[in-house]
């Protein structure tokens, strides 16, 4: 859009360039016309000579036409210099205009110089913008999919965390077992050291206590095997 | 209005990937790490949805939801109990203590958001 108004300011220009041309044309023709006065200027004046020489040789009949004759001579001598100064002038005029023509065709090259540069710098940051965008859009397109990647890794670590929670609760489960086993070999040595007879370890009520913590399917297939653990609830049920 | 989720679990990372996923679809979550926290945590918004956990310390999920029944305001609260315990007499008094849905660890994001957008709805 720009480009288009400085366009259309140069084509102004121009059009106006040919206007003065033509206006140096028409002083041309001026020039040659206040010339052609100056030329009859000249030839009237060699004519009231003639006929000032002619009055003299006529003695005292042409002293009446001697005096026109002087006074045709005055004028042709004023026309020739009116035809000199509209010479002068129109010199005047044309090379003022000449100027004009010269100034603004120089003034018209360094626009077109300039609006070329204008073209080319414009054309190259346009280009650079549009690198840019590209490189912006492929960045995005990295990005989005660096997104959608590390989305399944969230959800891999959600479900990978669950089941470090299982793992957790069972070992925690064992662990407490074994402390409770621990306490009751205590208990066993103390009566040992004391000469009390100790009941053996009755390991089903031992077992069926065990299996009242349990929280996961895993750990009933474990003691009672697939078919006595239970039916497994569904991954969500609603209520 | 965004709706706001209470997530109860003992587990901090856990608890922060369950929030990052509901936060993401666009929900305002509250925090709490067992059933005591969540009890206390309940005024502090207003609380349209619970995902609780049953396995914790202090007081676990099921004595939790139980509490929460009581209370005027969150007897109608739809509460998702989250739990490696899949044994059916335990969804069973989950169920009769007031929980809408009953998932069994490892869920999905996926499953877990279906679930809350699916309560969240009614």
């Amino acid at each position: 859009m720009i480009m288009g108004s400085l366009k259309g300011t140069l084509a102004a220009k121009e059009t106006l360039m040919g206007e003065v041309t033509r206006l140096t044309q028409f002083t041309d023709e001026l020039q040659r016309m206040a010339k052609d006065v100056a030329q009859i200027a000249a030839q009237t004046n060699l004519l009231a000579l003639n006929a000032a020489i002619e009055a003299a040789r006529a003695g005292t009949a042409g002293r009446g036409f001697a005096v026109v004759a002087a006074e045709v001579r005055k004028l042709s001598e004023l026309s020739g210099d009116t035809g000199k100064h509209i010479s002068e002038k129109v010199a005047v005029v044309n090379a003022a205009m000449l100027s004009v023509v010269q100034n603004s065709q120089q003034y018209a090259k360094d626009s077109s110089e300039i609006l070329l540069s204008s073209e080319t710098k414009i054309g190259r940051v346009l280009d650079q913008f549009r690198n840019a965008v590209s490189g912006l859009s492929e960045s995005a397109g990295i990005l989005n999919s660096h997104v959608g990647e590390i989305r399944g890794e969230i959800s891999d670590v959600l479900v990978n965390l669950q089941f470090q929670d299982r793992v957790s609760q069972i070992l925690t489960h064992v662990s407490r077992d074994m402390e409770k086993l621990n306490a009751y070999l205590a208990d066993i040595d103390q009566r040992w050291s004391a000469g009390q007879i100790h009941q053996p370890i009755d390991a089903s009520s031992w077992l069926v206590d065990l299996a009242k913590g349990y929280t996961t399917m895993e750990q009933r297939v474990n003691q009672f095997g697939t078919e006595k653990a239970g039916k497994a609830v569904p991954e969500v049920t609603f209520f | 209005m965004s709706k706001t989720i209470l997530i109860v679990d003992d587990s901090l990372s856990l608890r922060q990937l369950v929030s990052m996923t509901l936060k993401r679809a666009g929900y305002e979550v509250v925090e709490a790490c067992d059933g005591v926290d969540a009890l206390s945590k309940l005024g502090s918004a207003k609380i349209d949805l619970i995902v609780s956990d049953v396995n914790m310390p202090n007081m676990d999920g099921l004595t939790f939801l139980k509490e929460l029944k009581q209370l005027k305001n969150h007897k109608f609260t739809p509460v998702i109990m989250l739990t490696t315990e899949s044994a059916e007499d335990k969804m069973k008094e989950g169920q009769h203590s007031g929980a809408r849905a009953w998932m069994v660890k490892p869920f999905k994001p996926e499953q877990m958001l279906a679930a809350v957008t699916k309560l969240t709805m009614g």
